[in-house]
């Protein structure tokens, strides 16, 4: 047990750098995709986290520390990026929020954007309605499966805090997905 | 569910191979991270300036002068909650009147087998009752048919009150096997709950005990937040048996069903056992209404939350049949004095029966 722990170990230590993008990169970028509203701003994040990466060079004891490590950054670096001046600005310049419109107009016409099927791309724009506290744990939560205390460690708010915003998420989520259609049609409990 | 709904979603968002690669390549030039950095900076101003050109043409050509001056309070309403389904609805404004009530199709919008329908229900002129004052909920008894085709599942959502026409709205969502056929149309509702509402209230958790004899109960529901597995074991559920085969699980043994309120809610029991606060309420009989809670647990510096998770079952007296639902919170609580509990309790009001039928015409495109 100890020697595979080791090999284990040894393993993270001597991966490349280019393993370690392949080993994160759906996981920073599906994190950062949550987190903003455009895959150009999810570009962006992506970039920034393996800039970090490749400039910090972290060494990894285990699958888990590597995770955290870039679950962790990415939420850093979106946080960074919405405290931007060009965000802020493009934020106060766009109150109807274009981006929004424009994709809501591609979805009235009947296409696909993200890879992702209509269904999917109406949940995904729900969830992007609700505040970025709250995405993220939703995030961290739902799709990456953490425990509440593991999106504590992450994200470092207490446990007691993850689960109010939790709750909350989930009560604006309900407000939310009550006004759609689909998922009403479908018993959706959130 | 949601979870895996979220997941099959995401599952089809990753970087694009271009991404990838541009990531990889910076490998190669390692020593060179300011370099890359500063390229990297140059781009995305490039791709915000052309976002931004983008958006202010996009803005040019999406502002339509809007000109509502006496528009009905249906539309108003929907054109506010979704412009985009204000603007493909119908007008219908056919009514049927039963028990005083009248309910009126106000707009109609029919794509393939679905169909959205506004309707709103109102105190019959003349009735003198007062029953259509706030919430209301048409208790899933409404369906739409071409004569040929009937609605097989549905949503209904409350919209609002409207004190200026006395009007409560509906918006109701409706699917059938196939696609409906534009021509005669049937609308109906057989039932609807009046005067619904929701109060807040303190849960008064000063007779928490640390002790409290147990009861298998078999299951109707359960869920929440936290996995059943990672749920002490005293609170996992026991698998059924050929008899029942219905889970179950040891709830707290509280105040009996016979000593409850069949309409309305009481509390039955709080203890902190095992690490987790249990609190547990009857919510009375539940068969004939649609009462249900929402309970809050707030730490001392203000953060609240749900329930982990929480199981119901119903107990029997007589012909009556209560619901219990028992709520848990996983909290490490030294001293309970510094926790506060407070609840949404929605309360489903008086159920009338009838019999309204709206028949229409839709034009065909």
């Amino acid at each position: 047990m100890e020697t595979m722990r080791m090999e284990k170990t040894k393993e993270y230590l001597e991966s490349s750098y280019e393993e370690t993008v392949w080993r994160n990169a759906d996981t920073v970028y599906r994190l950062a995709y949550s987190l903003v509203r455009t895959r150009a701003d999810a570009d962006d994040i992506f970039q920034e986290v393996f800039l970090r990466y490749m400039q910090s060079a972290p060494a990894f004891e285990s699958a888990e520390h590597e995770r955290a490590w870039f679950l962790r950054v990415t939420i850093n670096c979106s946080k960074n990026f919405w405290k931007s001046p060009w965000v802020r600005r493009r934020v106060s310049m766009e109150p109807g929020d274009m981006e929004e419109a424009a994709a809501q107009n591609t979805r009235d016409m009947g296409e696909q954007t993200c890879g992702a099927g209509g269904v999917d791309l109406a949940l995904i724009d729900v969830v992007k309605r609700l505040p970025n506290k709250y995405r993220v744990v939703i995030h961290l939560f739902y799709y990456e499966e953490l425990s509440v205390e593991e999106i504590a460690a992450v994200t470092g708010a207490k446990a007691s805090t993850v689960r109010t915003r939790l709750t909350r998420a989930r009560r604006q989520l309900k407000a939310l997905l009550d006004g759609n259609r689909q998922w009403i049609k479908e018993g959706f409990h959130v | 569910m949601f979870k895996s709904r979220y997941q099959e979603a995401y599952d089809a968002i990753a970087p694009s191979p271009e991404l990838v690669a541009d990531v990889m390549a910076r490998a190669v030039g390692e020593g060179k991270g300011k370099r890359a950095a500063i390229k990297f900076r140059k781009n995305r101003f490039a791709r915000r300036a052309a976002l931004t050109a983008a958006a202010v043409l996009v803005c040019f050509a999406a502002a339509v002068p809007v000109c509502a001056a006496r528009v009905p309070a249906f539309y108003r309403i929907v054109e506010f909650l979704s412009p985009a389904l204000a603007d493909k609805l119908v007008p219908i404004e056919e009514s049927s009147t039963s028990q005083g009530i009248t309910m009126q199709v106000e707009a109609v919008h029919l794509m393939g087998n679905e169909a959205d329908i506004i309707i709103s229900l109102r105190d019959a002129a003349g009735s003198g009752q007062d029953l259509v004052n706030g919430e209301m909920d048409l208790y899933d008894s409404y369906g739409l048919s071409d004569y040929m085709n009937d609605s097989v599942i549905g949503g209904c959502r409350f919209l609002t009150y409207d004190e200026t026409e006395d009007k409560a709205f509906f918006q109701v969502m409706v699917q059938s096997d196939k696609a409906y056929q534009s021509g005669k149309l049937k609308f109906r509702v057989r039932s609807v709950l009046c005067g619904k509402y929701k109060e807040t209230r303190d849960v008064d958790l000063s007779g928490t005990v640390y002790e409290a004899d147990t009861k298998l109960v078999s299951l109707s529901g359960s869920g929440g937040l936290m996995r059943e597995e990672e749920l002490p074991v005293s609170l996992q559920e026991t698998t059924g048996t050929p008899d029942d085969p219905r889970p179950g699980v040891k709830v707290l043994d509280g105040i009996k069903a016979a000593d409850c309120a069949a309409d309305g809610f009481t509390v039955t029991g709080i203890a902190y056992m095992d690490g987790a606060l249990r609190v547990q309420m009857c919510m009375g009989d539940n068969w004939k209404s649609d009462r249900n809670v929402e309970l809050f647990l707030r730490d001392a510096d203000g953060g609240e939350r749900y329930s982990d998770r929480s199981v119901s079952w119903h107990e029997a007296v007589g012909d009556t049949s209560y619901q219990f639902y028992e709520f848990w919170y996983l909290e490490e609580i030294e001293s309970i004095a510094d926790y506060s509990m407070y609840g949404i309790f929605h309360e489903s009001g008086e159920m009338v029966e009838g019999d309204w039928n709206v028949t229409f015409r839709l034009q065909k495109d």
